[in-house]
């Protein structure tokens, strides 16, 4: 099993809170690349649920994915959705929630180290 | 000796898998270069694809069939990931746009969307399930691309490698059995010639569907009996299923209670999602939960009325545009089994010799791999296996036939809702119960695999004639945008164009739907008659010019399908070129332009 303690940051935190400010950086230098492209749906379709799924303890690789993944794309769906029925569409601000959605959960699992540890054990 | 693992030799050891999968990737990626697309037959890309390739996936085969004696799940895991590569990246090596018309109208859904940032409901039946084309508008307002033209041909790709996860939810949710776990997973990708998985909601809706079965069935599965094992086995078979019926199967360890509640979430999430993007899969996922409360396989049987309850309340208020103007055409094909059946097969049934030869090897696949997966089952059940939950599940969208024809697609449709569970039983036919994979069991895995791979590129890209575009129309799509207005009527002749990316709320209408198309390609095309048609045309729809736009695609797709008599359409391109009475807005390579005024 392999734990990871506040001296080294949960590698999936970091990861997270670092896609998100990556993400937000791309739009605010309105950057236009295929490389933005990659960021946005890395983190669209990964971080917001994994952010969360993190601090579960999963330890199948597998179901780990099935969660987060899943979670990810329901949640930008279903955020779109209710914003755009509402007549509050702006996608911008969608993306700034989900960053704190997934910055909320990262930051737990900065935090809580110890529930990390638990879902990066080997699944056998 | 479920989970026993032989030990590694020089042959298995991981370094040499590793070597072996990009050596194979090279070789398949460098024979694709060779491809001349300009070659395709009615058989489509199977008759131009290099001997060189199939070795690079014979290759592939070889070493996943040695790795499964091996106890490294990521090297599994990565000749799977090669797999899809090989099977679903095709296109993306050989052609620089992203295939199937549909492609591009989903697309010009997302643009419309992201534009104006609503959704009209009376524009098509799609606005009435926009959930994954918003979805897609935020994707794409956020990635700060003009359109997702070139990345939408990956679509296949990104879909297939998130089916994963959930798929190995599902048969590990099944059996202990490591190397049945992955055959079934290797049997999916093989036989998911559907061609479902393109930018569609209903490729979306798919993941979701299996995340939802996963996690009902890895999480919310009734453990057995303790009493249940003491008791001794009927010998009359039948006696032998009754008892299993009632009976419950083994689970994998129960999970704990934060990863239950957080499963349920996603459930319920999904499947609202699932409801808001499309038409038929909440159905089908009904369908599996209703038969998984009716036969006591979950815990959690008010799922299956949640879901009844989204799904009304859905097309009562948010559908209801769509079913007020097709309710007719609805009620009508309710029950109708071989009216549903007849369109999903011999209706299918014309065209050019090729087309034909595709689609009946279509139907026979679907029947060998039914019937493949029933003997699978029953290969299970002698070794004392009752797989009822994955039976169930298998069984689950057959119901579908009864309620729709949905425009002839609905055999591919189930079978592709059913694909994930009778997988799994195939796989059995192929799982070795030794500790050790044989010669004999390898030899037969590599046999079978090949042959499902040749089977699935004939299925998969067999109309690839009619639904590859080469740049020049996607040249031609967009001269015609630039110079129409909301009061030009789009036209097309045959429905295979690259079209619709842009201006969706535009009026785009296809010859071949024409009442009097079939008279009209009796004899050669003649302009001013074309003409006079255009007009009357423009005229009824109460538009300013009509353009039209004619491409080799569309006369591949009408020859290939029946709609055309062979090279009719560029002949008509011919004729219509020469006419003065319309004005040719572009003209390359036999793709064409034309405007003709009112």
């Amino acid at each position: 099993m392999m734990r990871i303690s506040r001296q080294n940051p949960p590698l999936w935190s970091a990861a997270i809170i670092g896609s998100g400010f990556l993400t937000l950086a791309m739009m605010a230098f309105d950057v236009r690349s295929l490389a933005r492209f990659v960021v946005v749906v890395w983190f669209l379709a990964v971080c917001p649920g994994m952010a969360w799924v993190q601090l579960l303890d999963v330890r199948d690789t597998a179901l780990r994915w099935t969660l987060a993944i899943a979670a990810s794309l329901v949640l930008d769906l279903l955020l779109g959705l209710a914003m755009l029925y509402f007549h509050l569409w702006a996608p911008a601000w969608e993306l700034f929630i989900l960053v704190l959605i997934a910055g909320a959960g990262a930051g737990i699992g900065w935090l809580m180290p110890g529930s990390v540890g638990r879902a990066r054990s080997l699944d056998r | 000796v479920e989970w026993d693992v032989a030990p590694s030799t020089i042959l298995t050891s991981d370094a040499v898998h590793y070597v072996t999968l990009l050596g194979a990737l090279l070789l398949w990626w460098v024979s694709l270069q060779d491809v001349h697309m300009t070659r395709l037959t009615d058989i489509g890309l199977i008759a131009v694809l290099p001997a060189v390739s199939f070795l690079a996936i014979a290759v592939v085969t070889l070493s996943f069939c040695l790795s499964l004696n091996r106890a490294t799940e990521h090297v599994i895991f990565l000749h799977l990931i090669v797999l899809i590569v090989m099977l679903y990246g095709i296109p993306n090596v050989v052609e620089a746009f992203p295939r199937l018309t549909v492609t591009y109208r989903h697309l010009g859904i997302i643009d419309y969307i992201s534009r104006t940032g609503r959704v009209v409901p009376f524009i098509d039946a799609y606005f009435n399930w926009p959930g994954f084309f918003i979805l897609g508008a935020v994707i794409k307002s956020l990635s700060g691309l003009n359109n997702l033209l070139k990345v939408a041909a990956w679509a296949p790709l990104f879909f297939n490698a998130i089916y994963l996860p959930p798929l190995l939810t599902l048969a590990k949710s099944f059996t202990k059995d490591r190397r049945l776990v992955w055959l079934a997973c290797w049997c999916f990708y093989l036989a998911n010639w559907i061609n479902q998985d393109y930018l569609s909601p209903q490729g979306f809706a798919f993941f979701l569907y299996l995340v939802v079965l996963a996690l009902m069935v890895r999480g919310f599965r009734p453990g057995p009996r303790p009493e249940a094992r003491s008791v001794s086995q009927p010998r009359n078979p039948f006696a032998r299923f009754l008892r299993a019926l009632g009976s419950r199967e083994e689970i994998q360890q129960e999970l704990p209670f934060g990863t239950r509640v957080a499963g349920m979430v996603v459930i319920m999430l999904g499947a609202v999602a699932v409801v808001a993007s499309h038409q038929l899969t909440p159905f089908a996922l009904l369908a599996a939960l209703v038969l998984l409360s009716l036969l006591r396989r979950t815990t959690a049987p008010g799922v299956a009325l949640a879901v009844a309850i989204l799904v009304a309340t859905w097309v009562e208020f948010m559908a209801l545009t769509y079913l007020k103007g097709n309710i007719k055409v609805l009620v009508a094909s309710l029950g109708k089994l071989g009216g549903n059946v007849g369109a999903a097969t011999s209706s299918r049934l014309q065209g050019s010799a090729g087309h034909l030869f595709v689609v009946r090897w279509g139907l026979l696949m679907t029947a060998l791999f039914w019937g493949a997966a029933f003997v699978g089952m029953l290969v299970r059940a002698r070794r004392g296996k009752w797989d009822i939950t994955c039976a169930c599940l298998a069984a689950a969208p057959f119901p579908l036939i009864l309620v729709q024809p949905y425009g002839g697609e609905i055999l591919l449709r189930v079978y592709l809702f059913a694909l994930p569970f009778m997988s799994m039983f195939v796989a059995v036919l192929l799982s070795p119960r030794e500790a050790e994979i044989s010669n004999g069991r390898i030899v037969a895995i590599f046999l079978v695999t090949m042959a499902l791979v040749g089977s699935f590129l004939l299925l998969r890209y067999g109309n690839e004639r009619g639904s590859y575009f080469p740049s020049v129309e996607i040249k031609a799509v967009n001269r015609l945008y630039d110079v129409a207005s909301p009061q030009s009527l789009l036209l097309a002749v045959s429905p295979s164009v690259p079209w619709q990316f842009r201006h969706y709320e535009y009026k785009h209408e296809t010859l071949t739907n024409w009442e009097g198309w079939t008279k009209l390609t009796r004899r050669p095309p003649i302009a001013s008659v074309l003409i006079k048609v255009l007009r009357q045309e423009i005229v009824r729809q109460d538009k300013a010019n009509a353009l039209l736009i004619i491409t080799p695609t569309q006369d591949a797709f009408g020859e290939m399908l029946g709609l055309s008599p062979p090279n009719w359409i560029m002949l008509m391109e011919t004729a219509l070129s020469r006419s003065r009475q319309v004005h040719t807005v572009f003209r390359e390579g036999g793709t064409a332009v034309f405007r003709v005024e009112r």
